[in-house]
């Protein structure tokens, strides 16, 4: 877990520290009018302790309790630091008042004590919603647990927080009669200003450390996932490796596999989909490499379902691929294939020797009905496009587009 | 003809040794670097012919050095190199000025031709991508913008479909009842067109081609 530390410029970009500070300020600024316009000058003293102190209290120690309250370990010191020194800068500043003080403190400690209160029960309600994030859909339907389970620490809180409130009206009550209304507004607004001064760091700083863990379990999920997939993959295929060295076709073959493998799922296609043409022309592919030594390319460009007609026009690919692997050994193979739902292109080429088209053997002229026979059978095409020394191309088209024009 | 002079840039010290084994024969490689700032250093030192350039690489990736040569005059021809092979890699890198784009499982063979075909000006579109250059031309209408650079004449387009099928540049000189040159110079035209339209941002380019933010995967 990181913490800010460093100098003022950092720190501004805390939403905590920012809050802090100008709480500080706006504290500073009502306390200073309050006693400034009290006792007039000659509690100049007075003012120069405050303007002293109080940016100590924003600038430092209110940070610095934000800081300690995002690790666990520390809370009570961050609680107790401020406390003290605002226990002692009301101490100095109301000597004459035993009694005021000690009540005030007691408000005071109520009070921070139900904003801590508060603070962890938000946290805690972050924290829910961060694993329910992350929780499939389905799962957020089907759990079972006390999600909506009663506030009892935040309703304890917010009354502390009240009783507070109630107790320091009641100390500073008997001077607020004979004060105007100017002084019953200072009152409020320094007290107001101490609340916020407490209390929003610790709610930043709880909503904070939700969003942390909520994003540190985000990564350890996603961590997991990728762990997983590796380890069934890539380690997998490397101990296979160290296994078969002595056997050169082997390892490429491994590699290859593997290596297709890895960028379909880099690509986002966590395994090669069956139920779509493009999922089927790649493991078409792959499995014509694995049975024939053969290395194939292929770019596949748009996407469309899988059915009967696309079934055929897979199994002429395959054919057309087994032909260019057997006639056009050693020779690169590549497949480009254009697919749309209104219609699909597929384009087999190997580099090999080629054929006389008007001179076919009769067991190849098998082949290539099974090729054309069977796209005619599902109302396409196939042409097969060959000249000796220059290779040959397959073309095998579903719907009357013709995607070279397209 | 002089020997080729490449300087390699790769951030895998291991890949630059297989690639400098096997271009021992053909090229001369006058300069090696591993991250963006030697990389710049190294091609104004030697001022090789090619640069084989690796998409990604630290402190920018293979584009802040495309960018830091764009628009001056006597700048080497470069060929963009990665094992990745998704869209998203290979356009902007093309579109940045490299005149060709392989992947690191190319044969040395293949790697040779392409060297020597940037080395002379020319473009080298592996079919891999002629067919998402197709596709990234090939947009629905409405998303298309009506500027003329943005389109592929009807030549330009079988062309580039015949790359993508695996055809060299002789036979699709035969095929279309072209020469070969005038392949290279359909090629190259797609090329430029690729690289100045720049209306856009190359990222809102790619997306709107529906080259990007396609797959579920980009979104993580």
């Amino acid at each position: 877990m990181s913490v800010v530390r460093g100098g003022a410029p950092q720190r501004w970009h805390d939403p905590a520290w920012r809050a802090t500070a100008m709480t500080g300020a706006t504290l500073l600024a009502a306390l200073g009018i309050a006693l400034a316009a009290r006792d007039g000058a000659p509690r100049l003293a007075a003012v120069a302790l405050a303007a002293g102190v109080l940016p100590v209290i924003a600038g430092v120690l209110g940070p610095g309790a934000v800081r300690a309250l995002r690790e666990p370990g520390r809370r009570p010191i961050a609680v107790a630091l401020p406390l003290t020194i605002v226990l002692a800068l009301v101490v100095v500043t109301r000597m004459e008042r035993q009694r005021d003080v000690v009540l005030l403190a007691i408000a005071l400690l109520s009070a921070l004590g139900g904003l801590v209160l508060v603070g962890a029960d938000l946290h805690q309600r972050a924290q829910r919603a961060g694993h329910r994030a992350g929780r499939s859909p389905w799962q957020q339907m089907t759990t079972t647990e006390r999600m909506r389970a009663f506030p009892w620490r935040g309703v304890v809180g917010a009354l502390l927080v009240a009783w507070a409130a109630l107790l320091s009206l009641g100390v500073v009550g008997p001077h607020v009669r004979a004060a105007g209304v100017g002084s019953i507004a200072i009152v409020l607004l320094v007290g107001l200003a101490g609340l916020a001064l407490v209390g929003v760091p610790v709610l930043v700083g709880a909503a904070a450390r939700g969003d942390r863990e909520r994003l540190a379990q985000a990564r350890e999920d996603e961590r997991q996932r990728v762990a997983a997939h590796l380890h069934d993959s890539v380690l997998q295929t490397l101990s296979l490796v160290q296994r078969q060295a002595s056997d050169p076709v082997a390892v490429a073959r491994l590699a290859r596999h593997q290596e297709r493998a890895l960028r379909a799922w880099m690509a986002g296609r966590p395994e090669l989909r069956s139920d779509t043409l493009a999922g089927a022309l790649h493991a078409v592919v792959e499995e014509v490499e694995r049975e024939e030594t053969v290395d194939v390319e292929v770019t596949v460009i748009g996407d469309r379902m899988l059915d009967d007609v696309g079934d055929a026009l897979v199994g002429a690919a395959r054919e057309a691929l087994r032909n260019a692997a057997r006639h056009a050994a050693g020779a690169s193979v590549v497949v480009f294939a254009e697919l749309a739902a209104d219609g699909a292109s597929v384009w087999v080429r190997d580099a090999g020797p080629g054929f006389d088209a008007a001179a076919v053997a009769p067991e190849r002229r098998g082949v290539r009905d099974a090729i054309v026979g069977r796209m005619a059978g599902v109302g396409g095409s196939a042409t097969i496009d060959s000249t000796p020394g220059e290779g040959t191309e397959v073309a095998l088209r579903l719907s009357a587009a013709d995607g070279e024009r397209r | 003809m002089s020997r080729c002079r490449v300087v390699l840039v790769d951030d895998h010290a291991l890949f630059r040794a297989g690639v400098r084994a096997e271009l021992a024969g053909t090229c001369e490689i006058v300069g090696e670097a591993a991250t963006p700032a030697e990389a710049i250093a190294a091609i104004v030192a030697s001022a090789p012919d090619v640069v084989l350039l690796d998409v990604h690489l630290p402190d920018g990736g293979g584009q802040a050095v495309l960018e830091a040569f764009r628009g001056i005059a006597p700048a080497p021809a470069f060929l963009a190199l990665s094992v990745s092979d998704a869209p998203e890699d290979v356009v902007p890198m093309v579109r940045a000025g490299a005149r060709g784009y392989v992947t690191k499982t190319i044969d040395a063979a293949a790697l040779i031709d392409a060297i020597e075909r940037v080395r002379h000006g020319d473009a080298y579109f592996s079919p891999r991508l002629a067919a998402f250059v197709l596709q990234a031309f090939s947009a629905p209408e409405q998303q298309r913008a009506d500027d003329e650079l943005d389109q592929l004449t009807p030549r330009e387009r079988e062309v580039l479909h015949h790359l993508a099928r695996g055809y060299p540049y002789k036979q699709i000189g035969v095929r279309l009842g072209i020469s070969p040159r005038t392949v290279e110079t359909h090629v190259g035209a797609v090329l430029r067109k690729l690289q100045l339209s720049s209306r856009h941002e190359a990222s809102h380019w790619a997306t709107s081609r529906g080259l990007l933010g396609a797959d579920p995967g980009a979104d993580a």
